[in-house]
């Protein structure tokens, strides 16, 4: 008796189970998306508050840095606050005729208004130390604003609980979110006064430089002339040891200029991005002009180059990049040496005694002096 | 449970327009969850259904539930690590080290990295030849931990 009633119980529950199951893949089936817009929620979610912090650290180091070297001028934060929302609006191309001039202004003109920021903020900080200041208040922005996209794209997200805006950003995810730690990670080395892996190209520079007597060409450019096997070589970096990337265009267009066009080469040795896959710290050569940045100075060297028809061969150092931005590597700097190797050697192989020859250290010489 | 107190602070902090949003969040997160439970109680149900068909000799039965029971835990505990899911934030502790080196007699120390030290830079005297001696190198050390 009882155990016929249980059996039936058992039935009665194993019917009503299956049919719970049954609406259980029904609700998947309609809700699916839903949920996964939730997931996703969660994961930008997590994200953003990942960035929130990499960005109040970011700011905290800022303000502490120089606070240090401006004790008399009162509390700089407001002021950093609103260096932090700075923007910055870019030529129009809609007539490309004379745009690289018209970027090449707009970067003057930014440039010149942080260093008087700093100079306000900072009174207390010499050269190298503004320069320093510059490179943790340009990392503090660019985390801001990673910050800013970002939760943006995730209140969004919220507020339309609509699956394609959440996966725009959410694909992007480990990118950004990569971006964002080497960025924390250069904020701390400009801080330190740390040479970072950017600077591998203008380690080359101021080790071949080093020893003889440089002068400022352009702005934050330095030149040293040194003689390597019978040919004048004009060696060029930034005003290290501070945060410093100079007009290399500048200092180059204005030395072939100088010299009438009778430059037999000019050698370009900078960082590069390297695919994965690839070691970093491995040295590559490579023609044309190796150097970042918006293309201003590239544009420039492309077009006296062209004009009086002298080669212009590169050098790269690889890294990843993230490497490019944190304190520099062993590899990276193991690199560096193999690529003042390959300088020489390409000197030796391509220019003739009595030829004059451009080097280039392309780079964030933060650390490194010459 | 303290996961979701914690999701639930998590969700809430932040900016307060939207509070009512991270309310109706944690909710359907909750329900979520409950379901999750409920279909992996029910996976187990099956489970032991099937082990009983099984033994009254109705083996027919048996896999059909053994079947509906597999399914169920498996899906609830994918769907968990679908939620679980999270960006990495990982640290990678780095030490910077400093090389120097007497230009005269190659002595080399390696040391930890102080502010104000670049490359090229003359720093303290070699202990051997009292001679000023060059930082070569600064770069970070891989340590064991990555
Ligand atoms: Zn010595």
């Amino acid at each position: 008796m009882i155990a016929s009633l249980l059996g039936q119980e058992g039935d009665i529950l194993n019917s009503i189970f299956q049919v719970v199951y049954l609406l259980s893949f029904l609700l998947f089936m309609f809700y699916g998306q839903k949920i996964q817009t939730l997931t996703m929620l969660r994961e930008v979610g997590s994200a953003v508050r990942k960035l929130k912090t990499l960005k109040d650290d970011s700011r905290r180091l800022a303000i502490d840095t120089i606070s240090e070297f401006g004790k008399n001028s009162g509390d700089p934060t407001p002021r950093i606050d609103h260096l932090l929302e700075y923007f910055t609006v870019m030529p129009k191309n809609l007539d490309p005729l004379g745009f690289v001039p018209k970027l090449e202004h707009l970067i003057d003109v930014r440039d010149l208004r942080f260093k008087k920021e700093i100079k306000i903020i900072a009174p207390e900080a010499d050269k190298v130390q503004s320069s320093n200041i510059e490179g943790v208040l340009e990392v503090a922005l660019g985390l801001n604003g990673i910050y800013k996209i970002v939760n943006h794209f995730y209140l969004l997200g919220r507020k339309t609980m609509n699956l394609y805006v959440i996966m725009q950003v959410q694909m992007q995810l480990p990118q950004i979110i990569r971006t964002a730690e080497a960025y924390s990670l250069a904020g701390k080395a400009f801080a330190e006064g740390q040479p970072i892996g950017d600077g591998a190209g203008a380690l080359v520079a101021a080790k071949m430089m080093h020893g003889s007597e440089n002068k400022e060409v352009a702005k934050n450019i330095l030149a040293s002339q040194i003689e390597h096997e019978g040919r004048t070589v004009f060696v060029i970096k930034a005003d290290g040891p501070g945060a410093n990337i100079g007009k290399y265009g500048v200092a180059i267009k204005q030395f072939i200029e100088e010299n009438d066009g009778k430059v037999a080469m000019v050698i370009m040795v900078d960082a590069a991005g390297k695919l994965e896959g690839e070691i970093s710290g491995s040295t590559a050569e490579g023609t044309g002009s190796v150097i970042g940045g918006l293309g201003v100075d590239a544009f420039i060297i492309e077009e006296v180059t062209s004009k009086y028809k002298i080669p212009v061969n590169g050098v790269a150092i690889k890294q990843s990049m993230e490497e490019s931005v944190a304190p520099m590597t062993k590899a990276i700097f193991d690199g560096v040496n193999v690529a003042i190797a390959r300088v020489k050697r390409i000197i030796h192989e391509e220019t003739k005694e009595g030829d004059i020859v451009i080097l280039v250290g392309v780079g964030n010489t933060v650390g490194v002096g010459q | 449970m303290l996961y979701l107190l914690e999701l639930g602070i998590q969700l809430g902090s932040g900016s307060n327009q939207k509070t009512e949003r991270s309310k109706s969040i944690v909710s359907s997160i909750l329900v979520y969850y409950i379901f999750l439970a409920g279909m992996f109680i029910i996976g187990i149900y099956f489970l032991y259904d099937a082990l009983q068909a099984y033994n009254t000799g109705d083996v027919e039965g048996a896999g059909f539930s053994a079947i509906l029971g597999i399914i169920g835990i498996g899906m609830s505990i994918y769907m968990l690590t679908m939620l679980r899911k999270r960006v990495s934030t990982k640290k990678i502790p780095k030490k910077v080290v400093t090389t120097i080196e007497c230009t005269k007699c190659s002595l080399k120390k390696i040391r930890t990295f102080t502010k104000g030290d670049y490359v090229l830079k003359d720093t303290e005297n070699c202990t051997k030849c009292d001679q000023p001696m060059l930082i070569t190198a600064i770069y970070t050390e891989k340590t064991d931990k990555s």
